[in-house]
């Protein structure tokens, strides 16, 4: 019994491109991600953030290395959520949980229909996608990956198109579900204050091949506040590739979704 | 709500008078004056010829015989070209090897018109139904094919991504998720396919055919009845808008007009 949920070995993989040649986007790469933990990724685009992930659920041959899932069990389940497309238009809401669990179950409708009920979205189990909001879109698609009761969830820069308020919504729902079922979790996000609510750690992604950092999303005063800036500011202006403003941190510390928030 | 319905319905109606009226009125304009560069007018019959042409020939039994024999031909043909063209689109998308096989052949074949098929298909089938089913089945049968391709190759890798992560087997997400997603462009491979039924049918009618609207529309013209010639040139028209209509009503009703993109 591992303790890692998913552990990365000397990832290397590489991309060809014609007028550039090969392109490492990462080079023996090693990660590992404790069980029931939600890890934060933040990074500029093209960093190679979607590309891990992307390895990390399968999608992705890799060139050499290894993406190990809970010690090589075969049976572990990645659930995945993107910014959009994220429900089957031509069906209808409750198809749509339908087809994530129909398999798995002994009375889906009843469990999909229980898994609406705490979102308070009972009453449109018979709507099309396109007659719901953006926000009850991604709420409804968030519920269908949780539905299905995975190990690992990836959140690929799933609540970027959200407006503030739904958003919050959205995180409070995630990290409700999160105490719930004990997932592993990652988030990648370009937005910071989203990374500290929501991660247990942060993983600051930069450079080719791809590098990381950890940072502290423990904040309980300004000094933490001021130290996260800096180390952050440090790592990407340092390569002039993207500067965190403070007002950034203030703004959310204002509104109240800093992490000790939720503890 | 209901007045609302009405009101669409009005619109509706009155857009398709308006456009079929400019459309003879700009004719009969062209005649009136006896336009006669490049184009003659002048033997255009008039419009109380025409009607009464149409009106003598709804009378007739034979005249909804042959539109039954047409519509017998498109809709075999089509079908067929459909129940072969898409599944075969699916084979070639989910096998690569299978698609650079036969990749030359479908693009050497492709771009072959229907009408260039009548005279080997009158050696290839023992009878003239057979050789006529078989250009309206090549006239539906690669644009059906072509577009449901396209359809297949172009899917958003997010729903794939997203299927894969609940383990679906390859039978839900080739009828779950690609041939849906797909929808769009296999609905406008159908359009263009009945289309293509259509001229191939009247076409082989015309050549061949011993009945048929094409056919009708033939002797029509051998017997030098333009009136004629010209009420079943719209009967044509009306038929293949109707079938058209058809598909569009069955694409409405599949729910796959819910898709975002369209």
């Amino acid at each position: 019994m591992t303790e890692n949920s998913v552990e990365i070995i000397g990832l290397c993989k590489s991309f060809v491109r014609p007028e550039q040649g090969s392109i490492a986007i990462c080079k023996n790469l090693n990660l590992k991600l404790k069980k029931g933990k939600i890890y934060s990724i933040i990074g500029t685009s093209g960093s190679g953030k979607t590309t891990l992930i992307n390895m990390i659920a399968g999608f992705e041959n890799y060139d050499s290395g290894a993406v190990v899932l809970d010690g090589g069990n075969k049976a572990y389940k990645v659930g995945i959520l993107f910014q959009d497309s994220v429900l089957y238009p031509w069906k209808t809401i409750m198809d749509n949980m339908l087809f994530a669990c129909k398999n798995d179950f002994e009375n889906p409708k009843e469990l999909v229909r229980a898994f609406l009920r705490k979102a308070g979205l009972e009453e449109v189990e018979n709507c099309y996608p396109n007659e719901l909001s953006g926000g009850m879109q991604q709420r409804i698609a968030l519920l269908r990956v949780l539905l299905t009761k995975p190990d690992l969830v990836i959140l690929d820069e799933a609540f970027g198109a959200l407006d503030f308020q739904i958003r919050n919504q959205m995180q409070e729902l995630f990290l409700e579900l999160h105490s719930e079922q004990k997932f592993t979790a990652i988030v990648v996000t370009h937005d910071l204050t989203e990374a500290i609510r929501l991660g247990d750690e942060v993983l600051a992604f930069y450079g080719r091949p791809l590098e990381y950092e950890v940072l502290n999303s423990n904040i309980t005063s300004e000094e933490d506040k001021e130290n996260l800036l800096e180390k952050i500011n440090k790592i990407y202006s340092y390569r002039k590739e993207y500067i965190y403003e403070k007002r950034v941190l203030q703004n959310s510390s204002r509104v109240g979704v800093w992490r000790e928030s939720r503890i | 709500m209901k007045s609302y319905t009405l009101q669409n319905t009005i619109y509706k109606v009155l857009q398709v008078v308006v456009s079929i009226s400019s459309f003879v009125g700009v004719v009969l304009f062209l005649k009136y004056i006896h336009w006669d560069i490049g184009i003659r007018f002048s033997y255009v019959p008039d419009v109380q010829t025409i009607v009464s042409e149409l009106l003598d020939i709804i009378t007739q039994v034979e005249f909804y015989n042959n539109i039954i024999i047409s519509l017998g031909r498109v809709y075999c043909g089509f079908l067929l070209a459909a129940f072969i063209a898409i599944p075969t689109a699916v084979f070639i998308v989910e096998n690569s090897k299978i698609k650079y096989l036969l990749h030359p052949i479908i693009e050497l074949i492709r771009p072959i018109p229907n009408v260039a098929w009548v005279p080997l298909s009158i050696i290839l089938f023992k009878t003239v139904s057979g050789s006529i089913l078989f250009i309206t089945f090549i006239g539906a049968f690669f644009p059906i094919l072509i577009n449901s391709i396209e359809g297949l190759e172009h899917v958003n890798t997010n729903y794939i991504k997203i299927a894969k992560s609940f383990k679906v087997s390859t039978k839900e997400m080739v009828l779950g998720v690609k041939l849906p997603a797909a929808a769009s462009n296999i609905f406008t491979g159908l359009l263009v396919g009945m289309s293509g039924s259509w001229l191939g049918v009247v076409v082989a009618e015309m050549i061949g055919g011993q009945s048929g609207i094409g056919y009708l529309t033939w002797v029509n013209y051998t017997m030098v009845n333009m009136s004629g010639v010209i009420v079943c040139m719209f009967v044509i028209g009306a038929l293949g808008a109707m079938s058209s209509w058809i598909l569009r009503k069955l694409y409405k009703m599949l729910h796959f007009e819910m898709r975002t993109e369209l």
